[in-house]
């Protein structure tokens, strides 16, 4: 007698769940999909950093390994030390580091005073020297590496950090994108502020300046990337290892081996050399998005 | 004292503040790409030669070393820049739903692209491996053959563009992104309720829409391919057998190899005209173009 | 107020540090030399000079590591424009001498050696005493010296039933040999060429292909260095054999894998003698060495590094010539060379160095037979174009004979022009 009473009972319940299970699928098997698509794009993208890794800490028997294995066993530190012994690593970061940092700093400020200029000063030729800074734009980088380079050589700064420096001081870019910023602050602080008698530059950088921090922390990170990752101009300017940045470093590290490359060492030395970057994205990575973004917008 | 009127003193506050950066911009540019013209017109080896004039152009011009060069990058290019454009785009569309791990997805696709090209190329290199590496593993996965990819000549440079394509996919990503959120929803809803299909809705609102962001996408990725340098450097030294041998990397070679600077200027100045008369192009016929 | 003394002293130190490390610099001879090798050399070169700044303290040798032999000749001629930024002393490539010497900025080193502090300049091989010598000056001298040959895995030979001792002589039994040795289902090759099409840097096929020339009784040149005559007979048989070899045979890849030969997949090794010390390394008592097989005579190629000191003051000069004849003295060429495979260039060393090894007696050996490369200025440029139509043959996109003419033709039209320039 039961039983028959609950089979039907049991049926429904099946039903029921089944019935729940489409209609979730239905709504969200959507989302599952495209989930499971930028998942695997994903894997994708990062797949070379988890082989970099894996690299680096193998011996040398299981990275000429086919099929690849993955997991390294035992784990090494061979490989770094051979890299900080064959080339100075950290010799050139920080040539990086100074490189980079003054390319910035340069670019920020004279981008900020001609900005301003631009954006709140009306004096004779703005527009056309505007547009003449702007021109400058046009010219490729590839165009201007010959005579960038017979001029630091006339200047006799080869192999300086002044010849790897000086020809970066200014970007157009810069100027045009503050000056856009610049343009879309109301002027009513401004406007007090010089009746108030306040200078030119005291006007820029006490008041302008701090309603600008989204444009120029997009500056900076698009600047210094820039100047952190450039390898032709570098590679022309440097001689010796005395200011070499650690992207002319790192190509000159596999050139040196010819093609027998001692592929450990190699991931080693550039998961070092990529690891300063990836720090300081993991902590700003919203800051360059949201740069690159700014850019784009224009 | 003197009595300055305020629009001297308005004048000579511009000309102070555009000083610094108005003096670097006509050195390092205006007058380098003068200079730059005037080499291109000398017999300019170590030391400057004779005089050529247009010498140097028409080697170049007769050269079947820089048609070479010239083809290689047309090629790469415009795969490399189509395919950046569609799965950015695709991955831009997937991402801008509200999904749970957005920021994740975002930062993983811009991720290489903050990565110096340099050792980006070395890494890729040894996923090149014919023999060890990754990119051969995966295709054995999928049952096919394992190829020569860098070394080599058919497929050296389809290993470059592909490589160039991973790279830069999170860039043109964002770039949508930033579009598609400037795009109203109410034109959705209002397709929606005239009875709009997605396909419908993507050709006729969003496409239009971002056409913008597509224009800025395609003259700066366009620019930019086009003057690749350090994965050629890294990874194939422009061959096998100048298969991979840019625009870039030949004028490099002939400059700092050679030291043809009169002839790599000329090149370099043939190259600059390229990418001066397509984005005059691309600016121009901008409405009439197909998208 | 402790803050900014704090920060005061610190500059104070740092500037008195600067300071010091001059003066300590100051008193002594600073020569800057630029070299291949680095710190952490398989030669330990680093080392040898860290020693000789210690054993002459009124001279400091301030080592700078270029990655290559072409980096540093660009490098050196990206100063030569403006007479300004070379260094003291640079290593250099054999075959690079007469370029350098060109510039005018090598100086002739005959005062030197033949001076009180000087050297025996017949100590020298022959080849490579003569390669320096330019219209009467010798602007370089030899530090070690090298040459192709054959390597070769004694395990696998026995496996593959040939005699362990002996390596194949001539083409004809690399052949036989190569064919008895490949097994495509193990993976394994019959013989792999390093100095070959995959190699970037385009000097390492074309000097192995100008031994082939040599090796069938062929000239690659005409006497007097203005004409290049390799489209013989010979130059189309030497290329037909390796496309046999590669095609036909299927014995000798194309693209080699990667460290083919010291994870043992490869039998047959032809490769640059300086390699030879990593072989040793991996694969210990397994490695077998011999003489570069010939066709109807043996040859070889001569390579090796050479010392060049360039124009600057004559304490200078002096203190260069002091650390080059210490550099090419017993010990130093001994240290450099023991281990690695690179060759002594003096005759007095050889017999020890290869008394330390005797893998080492073939490549010695191989000396005798050694060929050198045209001592002008464009040879570089010659042997890139070599280089470039050679690689098509062995991709089959041109026929060796059809190649080699072509070849022919760019090389005498580009040397030609440089003739008519320099007049």
């Amino acid at each position: 007698m039961n039983q028959i009473d609950e089979n039907p009972l049991k049926e429904r319940e099946v039903a029921l769940v089944n019935e729940r299970m489409l209609c979730w699928i239905k709504n969200n098997g959507l989302k599952l999909l495209i989930w499971a698509t930028l998942s695997i794009g994903a894997f994708f993208e990062l797949l070379p950093f988890f082989w970099v890794v894996s690299t680096s800490f193998k011996i040398r028997s299981q990275i000429l390994r086919f099929p690849p294995q993955w997991i390294p066993d035992p784990i090494v530190l061979k490989n770094f030390v051979e890299a900080f012994n064959t080339i100075p690593i950290a010799h050139f970061l920080c040539n990086s580091v100074v490189v980079a940092t003054s390319i910035t700093f340069a670019q920020v400020l004279t981008g900020v005073l001609a900005a301003y200029a631009f954006a709140r000063i009306n004096f004779y030729g703005r527009d056309i020297l505007f547009i003449l800074f702007l021109s400058t734009m046009m010219i490729p980088g590839h165009a201007l590496i010959i005579p960038h380079f017979l001029l630091i050589q006339k200047f006799g700064m080869i192999d300086t950090y002044g010849g790897l420096i000086l020809p970066k001081v200014t970007h157009a870019f810069g100027i045009f994108l503050l000056r856009q910023f610049f343009m879309t602050i109301p002027h009513d602080l401004e406007d007090a502020a010089k009746l108030d008698g306040c200078s030119r530059l005291r006007i820029l950088f006490n008041i302008i300046l701090p309603m600008s921090v989204p444009a120029i922390m997009a500056l900076i990170i698009l600047t210094f990337m820039q100047g952190w990752n450039d390898l032709l101009w570098p590679l022309i300017v440097t001689q010796t290892d005395r200011v070499r940045t650690i992207t002319v470093g790192l190509g000159h590290f596999v050139e040196s081996q010819g093609h027998r490359i001692e592929y450990g060492p190699m991931m080693a030395a550039s998961l070092v050399a990529i690891l300063p970057t990836l720090i300081v994205y993991l902590f700003a990575q919203k800051h360059f998005v949201r740069g690159i973004m700014l850019t784009g917008l224009k | 004292m003197f009595k300055i009127s305020n629009r001297a003193r308005e004048n000579i506050w511009g000309y102070l503040f555009i000083l610094p950066s108005g003096v670097a911009l006509s050195i390092f540019y205006l007058f380098s790409i003068g200079f730059s013209f005037y080499v291109s017109l000398y017999d300019w080896m170590i030391k400057r030669g004779s005089f050529i004039g247009i010498g140097n152009y028409m080697i170049a011009l007769t050269s079947p070393d820089f048609w070479n060069a010239v083809k290689n990058t047309v090629l790469f290019t415009f795969l490399t820049v189509g395919m950046q454009l569609i799965l950015g785009l695709i991955t831009a569309l997937l991402l801008n739903r509200s999904l749970r791990g957005k920021t994740l997805f975002r930062a993983v696709f811009f991720l290489p692209c903050i990565i110096p090209s340099v050792i980006l190329g070395i890494i890729w290199r040894w996923m090149y491996s014919p023999q060890y590496g990754l990119v051969n593993f995966f295709l054995q996965l999928l049952r096919l053959n394992p190829l020569g990819w860098l070394r080599d000549p058919t497929w050296a440079l389809p290993a470059l563009i592909f490589m160039s394509v991973w790279q830069w996919i999170g860039y043109h990503m964002i770039i949508y992104l930033a579009g598609l959120q400037g795009i109203p929803e109410q034109l959705y809803e209002a397709a929606k309720i005239d009875g709009a299909t997605g396909w419908s809705c993507f050709r006729h609102i969003t496409w239009p829409l971002l056409r913008p962001a597509t224009m800025f996408l395609v003259i700066v990725s366009i620019i930019n391919t086009f003057q690749i340098f350090d994965q050629v450097y890294v990874m194939t030294g422009g061959g096998p057998m100048g298969n991979t041998s840019v625009l870039v990397y030949y004028l490099w070679k002939e400059a700092f190899h050679f030291f043809k600077l009169g002839y790599a200027s000329a090149v370099a100045w043939l190259v600059f005209l390229m990418i001066f008369a397509f984005t005059l192009f691309q600016l121009k016929f901008a409405k009439v173009a197909w998208w | 107020m402790s803050r900014k003394f704090l920060a005061l002293s610190i500059c104070v130190l740092l500037v008195c540090g600067l300071i010091l490390s001059q003066a300590s610099l100051a008193k002594k001879t600073t020569i800057t030399y630029w070299e291949l090798y680095g710190p952490k050399a398989p030669t330990s070169y680093g080392k040898i000079i860290e020693e000789f700044n210690r054993t002459h303290p009124e001279i400091y040798v301030n080592d700078q590591f270029l990655p290559s032999h072409t980096e540093i000749l660009q490098k050196f001629l990206a100063t030569a424009i403006a007479k300004v930024g070379y260094p003291e002393l640079i290593l250099s490539d054999i075959c690079f001498v007469p370029l350098y010497a060109d510039t005018g900025i090598p100086i002739d080193m005959m005062p030197f050696i033949e001076g009180p502090n000087g050297v025996d300049l017949n100590d020298w091989f022959a080849v490579l005493r003569d390669f320096g010598h330019i219209k009467g000056k010798q602007y370089s001298l030899a530090q070690t010296t090298n040459n192709i040959a054959l390597f070769y895995n004694k395990e696998l030979f026995k496996e593959a039933g040939l005699n362990p001792e002996e390596a194949p002589k001539n083409w004809d039994e690399l052949t036989l040999y190569a064919q008895k040795l490949n097994k495509p289902e193990q993976g394994q090759w019959g013989v792999v060429e390093y100095e070959w099409v995959h190699k970037p840097y385009f000097e390492s096929l074309s000097w192995r292909f100008q031994t082939l020339v040599w090796q069938s009784k062929g000239r690659v040149w005409n006497p007097d260095y203005s004409k290049v005559v390799f489209n013989s007979k010979e130059g189309v048989e030497g290329l037909q054999w390796w496309l046999d070899l590669v095609y036909k045979y299927k014995v000798l890849p194309l693209n080699p894998p990667e460290h083919v030969f010291e994870s043992e997949k490869a039998a047959i090794l032809i490769d640059g003698t300086w390699a030879a010390g990593s072989y040793i390394e991996i694969l210990g008592d397994k490695l077998g060495t011999g003489m570069l097989p010939g066709n109807k005579v043996f040859a070889t190629n001569i390579g090796g590094e050479h010392l060049m000191i360039c124009d600057s003051s004559p304490e200078k000069e002096e203190a260069s010539w002091i650390f080059a004849k210490w550099m090419t003295s017993k010990k130093p060429i001994l240290q450099m060379c023991i281990d690695s495979g690179r060759l002594p260039p003096r005759k007095s060393t050889v017999a020890e160095f290869v008394e330390e090894n005797p893998l080492w007696e073939p490549f010695m050996e191989l000396m005798k037979y050694g060929e050198h490369r045209a001592p002008i200025p464009q040879y570089g440029k010659a042997s890139e174009i070599i280089h470039g139509y050679v690689e098509r043959v062995l991709y089959r996109k041109m026929d060796p004979q059809e190649a080699l003419d072509e070849a022919v033709t760019d090389i005498n039209e580009m040397l030609a022009k440089a003739a008519a320039r320099s007049e």
